[in-house]
């Protein structure tokens, strides 16, 4: 049998290497030998259970290691190809969850004011009577069950949090991809119709604008592009700071802020003018390219110098590299991708080179996701009457400081909706403001699951200023967040190793499915959010007032099929029937914590002649056709952004290897590793103004200010400054990081990026002086 | 299952209590719960004809099917001899709310995870 070169890295290098850097840890060692948590096993024996890991959103597949009942370490699964066989040391760390001495083990009910951290612990089952009465009296008070939003962050878990949100009948729910990666999303969609990805692991020339795969780890990419690249692949970069990434690439371009499309519309017009596309993929896959011709004849590299600062020659050579490449040539799409008001059009010029270039669908190209094909049951919730729209699809009249003041803001861009909503996810940005109106109707109460916004949205005074406004707030998660801190009831979940999470298709060029089953007991009697929603349901199903706006029948017909059989069965049997489909599926799943169907990358589906793409069209859009329908430029159309005047700098965003959003900075073993953040600035202007390695800086924004020690360094343009995401901490229960160095909500201004209602987060200029 | 079993006899019920929800926010919202209840779960789901889902067609063979008060819907079903009778005019035009806003090409932008 001939053995792949996938199966060879899973069973072999891979698998080795990233076992031999995880026993060197030092937090692995502390983890089975510090005696880390006061709760004691009963349980006896050694045992490797199959799981996936949650320390980041990649759900990397490991084997528990478990001595007499307690987590000794985490080994990466050799089945789980889609990370190559990796479990990186964040998620090595994730040993020491359970066993956090300030994770949430009990539920709390606020005893004082908000904000106060005076708690009374109560059961659970009297935090499912107050959730339950709380929806009650809201429904009750304001005769809409929209007026109770839910937030949530995305995971194994959050499909359960939905059912209580569709339950309950509200259809506010503001999911988090609009603070991280919607504009991308619709960018690349609206040219292939879909968000596909890049085969780093087959492309010869790539082009990252932007992404950190270095330090933002997504797999498979960050380990083929760090350890799997083909030989003599090339890597061009383009990011204002010297990141991991720019230091591993061939090239990086330091990109003048705001200006990436310039680059990318250049490097058009040279494929489009030297003739170097693939004339048989225009004519037969896509449509609108005579429109794009002529649309770029004025975007000449000569012109883009001047606006990227990049020059004009290394433009073209980049043009003349990627196709000599293509097909295996790739312009990135990453991922969080919330910078500019314009970033959509920006993502579309980026998809546009590769589709002249026939990159699609092919071994070292763009090639969209594929699954794992999944049974999911059809529940039919009831169907309520007290239930109005989502409160961020009106129109409401133009939004305060939502489009700064530049030619950007004459591009027809909505400025009182957004274009093309996600009506599930919502535009948390547009969200936040049309709660604070109350306009067209109020919402007063927030269910939360593990979306920590109070971190993670721009304008953070705003959003405790919609929090303010809440009757009521529950938060449910692992761990003391900042939201947690100023809501009303706090409901702990189990950590992700204590707990059975449903299956879930990890979509891509190797899809693969994986779940969670515990590898160890609840250290504190922990729930999972499945049974928490169990709970809640089961009491608000004791609340008549709950159920008199919608049909008797269908609520029988709820209890039966929703509550009795899916609710309050085991959720291994969830489980059985979403693997039902595979042989042996759940047996499966329990032994080696993966299923799939090959473990071959899927090429080739949509390269077929006649394909139909997801588009209006039917074809690639080169020119975009439903986008002038809504008053929206059909072409990626540069419009000069604004730049930050004479002691100003503009404050941008990025991610590094060893934390996760704002979930993992109060973890033990990763706060080892950095204890507070830093302020990047360039050391000519730190000169300039007198500051000094480690000197205490205050950065302040027009919304608010931070105070942080400086770092001063080459690795940064002169007109930025940068500092990691996740510290500067309001919650007194985070307390490794509470009020430790600086956080970036506090000080980022919400402009919003309105075709995909994005939160544009690299669209804030502040001042740096000595504290 | 016992709920299939007593769909057709529910669904000129079900439908007449859609309609008179006074509070209904918009008729695709009624649509989706119309298309679920009639269609999908009912027979669309694979078990007793096609697998059926919003994105299974675009936008414009969404409306080519409704189109002349749906009578290429009417003459696939006649065909079969499945009945639909109990379909009011105005659970119709929900359906193809629901459908069109959602169908292959639609405006709903992908989402993650």
């Amino acid at each position: 049998m001939k053995l792949s070169r996938r199966k060879f890295l899973a069973a072999s290098g891979g698998a080795f290497a990233a076992a031999v850097a995880a026993a060197n840890l030092t937090s692995l060692k502390a983890v089975a030998e510090s005696g880390h948590g006061d709760a004691q096993t009963g349980e006896k024996g050694e045992k490797h259970i199959a799981s996936s890991c949650e320390m980041c959103v990649n759900k990397c597949g490991f084997y528990a290691h478990v001595v007499n009942g307690r987590i000794k370490k985490l080994n990466p699964n050799p089945r789980f190809f889609k990370s190559r066989a990796m479990l990186c040391a964040r998620g090595n760390a994730g040993a020491e969850e359970p066993y956090n001495p300030e994770r949430l083990k009990t539920p709390l009910v606020r005893d004082g004011e908000r904000g106060s951290n005076k708690w009374r612990k109560i059961s659970y089952e009297e935090a499912f009577q107050i959730v339950a009465q709380k929806l009650a009296e809201a429904k009750t008070k304001y005769e809409n069950r929209s007026s109770v939003a839910f937030f949530s962050s995305e995971g194994l878990q959050e499909g359960s949090f939905q059912m209580l949100a569709q339950t309950y009948g509200s259809l506010n729910t503001v999911r988090h991809p609009s603070l991280c990666l919607s504009s991308t999303i619709q960018g690349w969609s609206s040219v292939y119709g879909v968000y596909p990805d890049a085969d780093l692991a087959n492309a010869m020339f790539v082009v990252m604008p932007g992404a950190n795969r270095a330090e933002a780890l997504v797999t498979p990419d960050s380990m083929d592009f760090l350890r799997y690249r083909p030989k003599g692949q090339q890597l061009v970069v383009l990011d204002p700071r010297f990141t991991n990434t720019a230091a591993k690439a061939d090239k990086w371009y330091p990109v003048k802020p705001a200006t990436d499309m310039a680059f990318m519309l250049a490097m058009i017009n040279v494929i489009i003018n030297e003739e170097l596309y693939n004339k048989d993929f225009v004519a037969n896959m896509t449509e609108g390219f005579d429109e794009l011709k002529a649309h770029v004849q004025q975007y000449t590299p000569e012109w883009a110098e001047k606006e990227c600062e990049i020059p004009a020659d290394e433009i073209k050579w980049c043009a003349r590299e990627f196709a000599k490449y293509a097909p295996r040539s790739v312009i990135y799409p990453g991922r969080r991708t919330s910078w500019y008001v314009d970033d959509v059009a920006f993502r579309r010029a980026c998809a546009i080179i590769p589709a002249l270039c026939g990159c699609w669908d092919v071994p070292g190209g763009i090639v969209p996701k594929s699954g794992v094909p999944l049974k999911n049951p059809d529940i039919m919730y009831p169907f309520y009457d007290m239930v109005e729209e989502r409160l961020d699809v009106e129109s409401f009249g133009e939004f305060d400081n939502n489009l700064p003041d530049d030619a950007r803001k004459e591009a027809g861009l909505p400025t009182d909706s957004v274009a093309y909503l996600g009506e599930k996810d919502g535009s948390w940005i547009r969200f936040r403001e049309a709660v604070l109106r109350g306009e067209p109707y109020p919402v007063k109460m927030m269910m939360v699951y593990k979306q920590n916004f109070v971190e993670a949205a721009p304008n953070r005074a705003k959003t405790l200023k919609m929090m303010e406004m809440m009757d009521f707030i529950c938060m449910i998660d692992i761990q003391m967040s900042d939201t947690a801190f100023y809501a009303d009831l706090v409901i702990p979940e189990s950590t992700y190793l204590e707990r059975w999470d449903v299956v879930h298709s990890l979509a891509g060029i190797w899809p693969i499915a994986t779940f969670r089953q515990a590898c160890i007991e609840p250290v504190y009697q922990t729930k999972s959010m499945f049974e928490i929603t169990g709970g809640i349901v089961d009491e608000m199903l004791k609340i008549p007032e709950l159920w008199d706006d919608t049909d008797e029948e269908e609520l029988e017909y709820f209890k039966e099929d929703f509550v009795e059989a899916i609710l309050h069965a085991p959720i291994q049997d969830y489980i059985k029937y979403q693997v039902s489909g595979f042989e042996n599926g759940y047996e499966k799943l329990l032994k080696d914590g993966v299923i799939y169907k090959t473990d071959q990358g899927v090429y080739g589906q949509s390269a077929k002649p006649g394909y139909r793409f997801k588009t209006r069209s039917g074809k690639i859009e080169l020119t975009n056709v439903k986008y002038p329908d809504k008053g929206l430029d059909a072409l990626p159309v540069y419009r000069r952004a604004r730049q930050p005047k004479d002691g100003q700098f503009r404050f941008i965003l990025g991610r590094h290897g060893w934390n996760t959003h704002t979930g993992t900075q109060n973890n033990e073993f990763l706060w080892e590793i950095q204890k507070e953040n830093t302020l990047w600035i360039n050391s000519k202007e730190a000169l300039k103004l007198g500051i000094k390695n480690g000197d205490r800086v205050v950065v302040k924004s027009s919304v608010g200010e931070q105070t942080v020690k400086a770092e001063v360094t080459e690795k940064i343009r002169p007109d930025c400054v940068f500092y990691a995401h996740g510290f500067g901490r309001v919650s007194k229960g985070m307390s490794l990081v509470y009020q430790k160095g600086a956080s970036q909500a506090a000080i980022l201004e919400d402009y919003i990026e309105p075709i995909s209602g994005n939160a544009a987060m690299h669209e804030t200029f502040v001042t740096v002086s000595k504290a | 299952m016992k709920r299939k079993a007593v769909m057709a006899l529910t669904v000129v019920l079900i439908l007449a209590f859609a309609v008179a929800t006074a509070f209904a926010a918009g008729n695709e919202r009624k649509g989706k719960r119309t298309w679920k209840k009639s269609c999908r779960t009912a027979c669309h789901d694979g078990s007793q004809a096609s697998n059926l889902s919003p994105v299974s067609k675009t936008q414009a063979q969404w409306k080519a099917l409704f189109d002349a008060e749906h009578a290429k819907i009417d003459a696939a079903h006649k065909a079969k001899n499945v009945a639909i009778d109990g379909l009011q005019a105005s659970d119709w035009e929900d359906m193809f709310e629901y459908l069109k806003g959602h169908a292959l090409d639609s405006d709903q932008p992908e989402t993650c995870g």
